[in-house]
């Protein structure tokens, strides 16, 4: 069945509240009609798992935005500010890049880095008081992880909060519409978190001793002449505001599972050899970012439908991962699927998959894995708050309670 | 007593989880094992290893690891005679690209050039299968186990 663009595109409302809060039925709706559709000129939505693992990583396919995308008048994007980072760079720059920081979290750093969340979070739960109300998503998710990668990097742990919703208005950009004011409100996010970062990293480079982290690393990379200072900064940047803002959304998805499902936080607690299963099944059901977007710098074919070089391709992962192809009863949490449909485009795929997803998930285990092992409970205190876009999705607040 | 010698390259720390692995496996059997990153090989010492095993994973365009490169451009520089020496190959890749564990080709290429021979088949582990490295380098390292001298 062939569509016209505008019907197409009314497939999905990217600015539509219900849409964004529940994007599933309108993607499994698509899919139905066809696994791939034109929904501009220039853009096509591919809906499937097989077609996304296999395309979306193609060396081909550019993460770099094409001038011809840029919008007039609104100059310069907020995120050109990253452009000399992994998420801006394709091969073979990107793997220059990428190398800064592979060394730092390879699978045997991650269980030094995970001792460390789990001391913040027993710390954090030791400050509670029996009953209390706590905002589960800030204290237990932003913090413990924002802590553990300050000490990676070796920066001060600075405004959390500040940076956390300097994150959020930087990212509104990236929505498909994001709307009157955005550009600003974005560009302003983006100031301020370079602004914070780069007085810190200031700071560490006039200080007497180099500190012992990442970003001493880099700052010695830069006196030998090895980065430039904007390289040390953006990549400072990345990881200094991405530390805890998005593993949170994954630790907080995993309360309001306990808090819904005692018998799974029962399970989390009595067999630790299922924790790495399940918290890949609370990753394909809730992942933060939304949509992967590439573009081809070849024509392609995807399900019959040719692509010219140049377009932009929406892979979204939402839809990607609840594919009935590949998941039996997609809606429902199973940490028991067999591996061969278990795999989650969460964190991406292919080059520009996440570098701190092994981190993600270690901190995410180690934080429910405190919570299920010392409490017989999760109770929900109010109703969890979400901020969202179609790009992106981030907890506002997350009260529980711990008994 | 063979010394198993476990030599890795890797960038995102994989080949080393598989080093260890393949280590573990032999170490279980009896055998006194030495893991070590190629950074810190020597290519002089090679000649007197017996048990080679070489772990690498493939980076950027089919290229070696960080730290493998150098290990590489040394054996072809320096040019030792490997002719007493038995080696095996593990490689990391992902079957989407082209250049699918090209870096393990390239290091046993070398190997096999200098006079080391080869035991066993070339693990060749692939990041679009749904089998777990580790997993993979397990029942390689059991089936190299049996083709071990006695």
């Amino acid at each position: 069945m062939s569509l016209t663009i505008e019907e197409a595109s009314a497939l999905f409302p990217w600015n539509d509240e219900k849409f964004r809060a529940d994007p599933y039925p309108a993607y499994e709706r698509a899919r139905a009609i066809a696994p791939v559709h034109r929904t501009t000129e220039n853009t096509y939505v591919v809906l499937n798992h097989a077609d996304t693992t296999h395309n979306a990583k193609l060396p081909c396919m550019r993460i770099a935005e094409p001038p011809s995308f840029a919008t007039a008048g609104e100059h310069p994007h907020p995120w050109t500010a990253f452009d000399n980072t992994v998420l801006s760079k394709d091969a073979p720059e990107h793997t220059r890049m990428r190398r800064l920081t592979n060394r730092w979290l390879t699978p045997k750093m991650i269980g030094t880095w995970a001792r460390l969340t789990h001391d913040f979070t027993v710390e954090a739960l030791g400050r509670l008081a029996p009953g209390e109300v706590v905002d589960a998503h800030f204290d237990l998710g932003v913090m413990p992880t924002h802590l553990t990668m300050c000490r990676i990097l070796d920066m001060p742990v600075g405004d959390v909060e500040g940076m956390f919703w300097a994150l959020w208005d930087a990212m509104l950009i990236n929505a498909t519409a994001p709307g009157e004011g955005i550009h600003a409100r974005s560009l302003a996010g983006m100031n301020f978190m370079f602004a914070e970062t780069e007085r810190y990293v200031r700071e560490k480079q006039s200080a007497e001793e180099p500190g012992n982290g990442l970003v001493d690393e880099l700052l010695a990379a830069h006196g030998r002449g090895e980065l430039t200072w904007r390289e040390v900064l953006e990549t400072t940047v990345l990881l200094y505001m991405s530390g805890g803002p998005n593993p949170a959304y994954l630790i907080g998805a995993g309360f309001k599972l306990f808090a819904e499902r005692p018998d799974l936080m029962a399970e989390f607690r009595e067999k630790p050899e299922i924790r790495e299963a399940f918290v890949n099944e609370l990753a394909r059901l809730n992942p933060v970012e939304l949509i992967i977007t590439r573009f081809p710098n070849e024509d392609i074919e995807i399900q019959d439908v040719h692509i010219p070089a140049g377009s932009c391709i929406k892979y979204p992962i939402g839809a990607a991962n609840r594919d009935p192809a590949v998941f039996e009863n997609p809606n429902n949490f199973d940490h028991n699927r067999p591996p061969e449909a278990s795999r989650n485009l969460t964190f991406g795929l292919g080059t520009h998959a996440c570098a701190g997803q092994l981190l993600a998930r270690a901190e995410t285990s180690v934080i429910l894995g405190l919570i299920a092992e010392r409490y017989s409970s999760v109770e929900l205190a109010g109703e969890p708050l979400e901020v969202r876009t179609d790009r992106l999705v981030a907890f506002d607040k997350l009260p529980v309670r711990l008994s | 007593m063979t010394v198993v010698h476990v030599l890795y390259g890797t960038e995102s720390g994989n080949a080393e989880m598989v080093a260890d692995d393949i280590a573990a496996a032999f170490g279980d059997q009896g055998y006194e094992t030495v893991t070590a990153e190629l950074t810190d090989v020597e290519v002089s010492d090679l000649a007197a290893m017996q048990i080679a095993v070489f772990v690498s994973s493939t980076y950027g365009e089919g290229g070696l690891p960080e730290t493998a490169a150098p290990f590489h451009d040394a054996l072809l520089t320096e040019r030792p005679d490997l002719s007493g020496v038995r080696f095996a190959a593990f490689g990391l890749g992902d079957s989407i690209y082209e250049t699918f564990n090209n870096a393990i080709e390239t290091i046993r290429t070398a190997l096999l050039e200098l006079g080391a021979e080869q035991i066993g088949t070339t693990a060749k582990h692939d990041a679009a299968s749904t089998t777990p490295a580790t997993e993979l380098a397990d029942a390689w390292a059991r089936e190299l186990l049996t083709l071990m001298p006695a």
